[in-house]
């Protein structure tokens, strides 16, 4: 039985279950924390820091992000206060100064406040991608691929696949162009073919590979977009609300999924 | 043999004593990274070349050590009955010192360390303050002791602590000493090490583990690499005990690869403690198993953070996670994990040994014990050196580091490794210890202390840590990676005369952020050296925005050279070095410098023996 707490957020009592993710206690009394890197779906991750919030215990406190802090009985939380609010806005500077150029940070920036940056683009005419790692969690956690990861650090990281050549481990399903929060995922419909090559012969359907569909052959040349099982998985993604036919497939986990 | 019991413990002891009894004499040749580096090795052959040839094996030890701490002076060798030390020996003094000192008795002058302002020659070493003002507990026995002869160690009263633990102290009293001695970590947290044993011992789970944090990663630092290379057994036997404390089945070392010494003597360390019995199946006889496995770090900065070093072992990316769950409760594979770094870890077979009470007599209420720093930079007596807590850093740097060479005036020391703070000559009377250096915004990290004299550009030196935290930053975190490579661009304007005084309000601005927002430690303490600085030393950051002057005389497109012309006494020596003839004049006339042709080498800077080059 999972122990009910008590939290104060934005001075409002609040309950909660102990050791719960802050921002779903946040998402349930509906008050709004933003973020980038976020997916319910998905394990929290916690690197855009623009969920960040103040959470006080008597005199000491602390900046935490509220997609990864489990909230504990007595927590004093804070969301919306001019102190981090300002240290929110600098996350989006940065990540607006990193992509000046693409309209998802750009509309995401403007939302909160953020119109223009100090941060200049690391490189000529700035990045598509803010590193959120949506699309690497969702390819390992979700699909199962593992077809995407990180390379190099510091700035000089960037979402690639292994050796930056076209993964034999990628199902084509899509799962990370539908989670990016950018346009830097694409789906790029020359490269089917090496999709084809990869399958042999027997080509799965990339919904079999992904469990949705009890293991079909694919009888369409591997064009998704002219085939109607696509057509039926998108449809049911609309209506569940979800990005993504994948995310029907694997719902939340009941309690006591999370490891132990 | 395997050791079964305590008593078979002292009958190797007693079996090594009365092997080497019949040596009268021990030479101890430092074989410490600064002294192979000086060329210790050399003076090794040599001095095997020379007992031999006399015959004088039988009688006189021979023992490549860890390093002795005196690094300046090295190589070093240490001369046993009296302790006398030779400094920066070289190969065709051996002769002669097997001649005088080791057959004849007598010391010899001239090889002794020469004391810099008397220059009085001091024959033993314990008489030379740069070693009488230290307190080694941890590093005192390496100048004696032989790193890969387990027997030696356990001559020396080794293991003893891991049999008394095993024979007759329950887990729970063990934690309670080390609460009771108050250690605290010695990686840089300084979290107290009791509590996070007794948080794991606490926790049921089928697995535990004990790590030994040895990714010693902060530029200049060497504590940890020392107490491997000098005495290994001393972090397996603190392993042991605290593995029993907690009840862990298994153990790491995280080594650094870029420690290749340290890595061999640590796996034949281990190795022969496996075949002695100390690890395995029932250590000592008792019901108590227990292994350690060795891991090689690939040479990453970060993997020094507690959560990227268990990702790492893992053999996931060494990228860290949020510590909102400890790593005690949750760490390698989640499950409970206790972290501590080598030096923690060393001071633990001592303070079961001798009590809680005897370690408490040194360092400070809040700070007990010592701690040993790597002194470098601008000092005359650059080194390792063990002190206790609560010592100034004015002690530290002057009486025991010699004070800075060259007749030139201290500016700055810089404690706690790339992501510490620079503090001033006001701030020198501050006690080193844990809470000081974190309330006047610097750290004591993992202990590297760098002395800055007045030739250093504090703004250089900001950038300088700020470079090597940008390409050592793992880049998972929006403000770590964002800020640091904008603070360097923010920084290298101003290093060329380019900034403006809106800037260090937007340096410290970004700090503020970082501090705040960052994922990780790395993250949270990077802006320290930006922010210490422009804290102490803003006037130089406005000579460089507003004057565009580098007082320091470092940042090249600050400064010209030119000759100084009352001090100038035509000596050509400016002319001579310059390469691109930009410096010239006749013999006995003021030179020029064309600062066209100029290219700032400084070459004529530290050849003018008359002040006559200005920059």
């Amino acid at each position: 039985m999972p122990e009910q707490i008590e939290i104060t957020i934005n001075g409002s009592k609040v309950k909660a279950t102990n050791r719960e993710p802050l921002i779903d206690v946040c998402e349930r009394e509906f008050i709004y924390i933003p973020t980038l890197c976020h997916h319910a779906r998905l394990e929290p991750y916690g690197v855009c820091r623009v969920c960040l919030v103040k959470v006080s215990w008597g005199k000491k406190s602390k900046f935490v992000t509220a997609c990864n802090y489990p909230v504990e009985d007595g927590d004093v939380i804070d969301t919306e206060s001019e102190e981090v609010v300002k240290l929110r806005k600098l996350s989006i500077e940065a990540l607006l100064g990193r992509c000046p150029n693409e309209k998802g940070v750009i509309d995401f920036a403007e939302k909160h406040g953020v119109t223009s940056s100090r941060f200049p683009p690391m490189e000529p005419g700035g990045d598509d991608c803010i590193l959120c790692g949506l699309c690497v969690r969702v390819c390992d956690e979700v699909v199962g691929a593992k077809a995407l990861g990180f390379m190099s650090r510091g700035p000089e990281r960037e979402v690639s696949t292994p050796f930056m050549e076209n993964p034999e481990a990628c199902i084509g399903c899509g799962a990370c162009s539908a989670v990016c929060p950018t346009t830097a995922m694409k789906m790029e419909k020359q490269k089917t073919g090496t999709l084809l090559e990869n399958h042999g012969d027997i080509r799965p359907c990339r919904y079999a590979l992904m469990g949705l569909f009890p293991g079909g052959i694919c009888a369409n040349s591997y064009r998704c977009h002219t085939c109607d099982i696509d057509q039926k998985f998108r449809e049911l993604a609309y209506m569940a609300g979800v990005e993504h036919p994948i995310f029907i497939a694997k719902p939340e986990e009941p309690d006591g999924g999370e490891a132990a | 043999m395997k050791i079964t019991s305590p008593a078979d413990l002292n009958q190797i002891a007693a079996d090594f004593k009365s092997e080497i009894s019949h040596y009268k004499c021990t030479v101890s040749v430092c074989g410490g990274t600064g002294c192979i580096a000086s060329g210790c090795h050399a003076v090794r052959d040599a001095l095997i070349k020379e007992l031999e040839s006399k015959g004088l094996t039988e009688t006189v030890r021979l023992l490549v050590t860890g390093c002795h701490g005196f690094c300046q002076q090295g190589p070093l060798i240490d001369i046993y009955p009296g302790n006398i030390l030779y400094c920066k020996v070289k190969p065709e003094w051996i002769p002669d010192i097997v001649e005088k000192t080791i057959v004849g008795g007598e010391t010899i002058e001239q090889y002794m360390y020469s004391d810099p302002d008397s220059g009085k020659r001091i024959p033993s070493a314990s008489d030379i303050p740069f070693f009488s003002l230290q307190n080694k507990l941890l590093l005192g026995k390496n100048p004696l002791l032989d790193p890969t002869d387990i027997r030696d160690y356990i001559a020396s009263g080794g293991y003893t602590a891991l049999a008394k633990v095993l024979d007759e102290m329950e887990p729970a009293e063990i934690i309670e000493e080390v609460k009771a001695s108050g250690l605290r970590g010695r990686g840089g947290g300084g979290f107290p090490t009791g509590r996070k044993w007794a948080t794991a011992a606490k926790l049921d789970a089928p697995d535990k583990w004990v790590i030994c944090n040895a990714d010693e990663g902060d530029p200049g630092a060497f504590m940890d690499e020392s107490i491997l290379e000098g005495n290994p057994h001393l972090v397996v036997e603190g392993l042991i005990i605290g593995a029993y404390a907690v009840g862990a089945s298994g153990g790491f070392i995280y080594v650094r690869n870029e420690y290749p010494l340290a890595l061999e003597r640590i796996t034949k360390a281990i190795s022969q403690a496996r075949e002695y019995g100390l690890l395995g199946e029932n250590i000592l006889g008792s019901k108590f198993s227990f292994d350690i496995a060795i891991n090689r770090g690939g040479g990453a900065f970060v993997c020094g953070e507690s959560t990227a070093l268990m990702a790492s072992l893992e053999g996931k990316p060494g990228e860290p996670r949020a510590k909102y769950i400890h790593t005690v409760e949750h760490g390698y594979h989640d499950e409970p994990t206790v972290l501590n770094n080598v030096e923690s870890w060393g001071n633990i077979p001592g303070i079961i040994l001798n009590g809680s009470a005897k370690f408490r007599e040194l360092g400070t209420e809040g700070s007990p014990g010592t701690k040993i720093f790597s002194l470098v930079g601008k000092v005359r007596n650059t080194g390792l050196v063990e002190i206790p807590m609560g010592m100034t850093l004015h002690q530290l740097v002057n009486d025991i580091g010699g004070g800075v060479p060259d007749g030139k005036k201290f500016k700055a020391v810089q404690t706690g490794g790339p992501s510490g703070g620079c503090l001033p000559e006001s701030m020198m009377d501050l006690p080193v210890d844990f809470d000081e250096l974190t309330k006047v915004g610097s750290m004591m990290g993992s202990g590297g202390i760098i002395v800055m004299d007045e030739d250093t550009c504090m703004v250089d030196v900001a950038r300088y840590f700020i470079r090597f935290l940008v390409s050592e930053s793992c880049g998972k975190c929006t403000p770590c990676r964002e800020g640091l490579h904008e603070m360097d661009r923010i920084l290298t304007r101003i290093t060329k005369g380019e900034g403006e005084e809106k800037d260090l309000d937007y340096l410290e601005e970004l700090g503020a952020w970082m501090q705040s927002a960052s994922l990780c430690a790395l993250g949270t303490s990077a802006p320290n050296p930006v922010l210490s600085t422009i804290k102490y030393f803003r006037d130089e950051y406005m000579a460089h925005i507003r004057d565009h002057k580098c007082p320091g005389g470092v940042c090249k497109d600050l400064i010209e050279y030119h000759v100084i012309e009352d001090n100038c006494t035509g000596c050509t020596m400016c002319a001579n070095v310059c390469p691109t003839g930009a410096a010239s004049g006749e013999p006995k006339q003021v030179h020029a410098i064309d600062p066209v042709l100029c290219i700032k080498c400084d070459e004529c800077y530290k050849a003018c023996r008359f002040n006559a080059i200005g920059r």
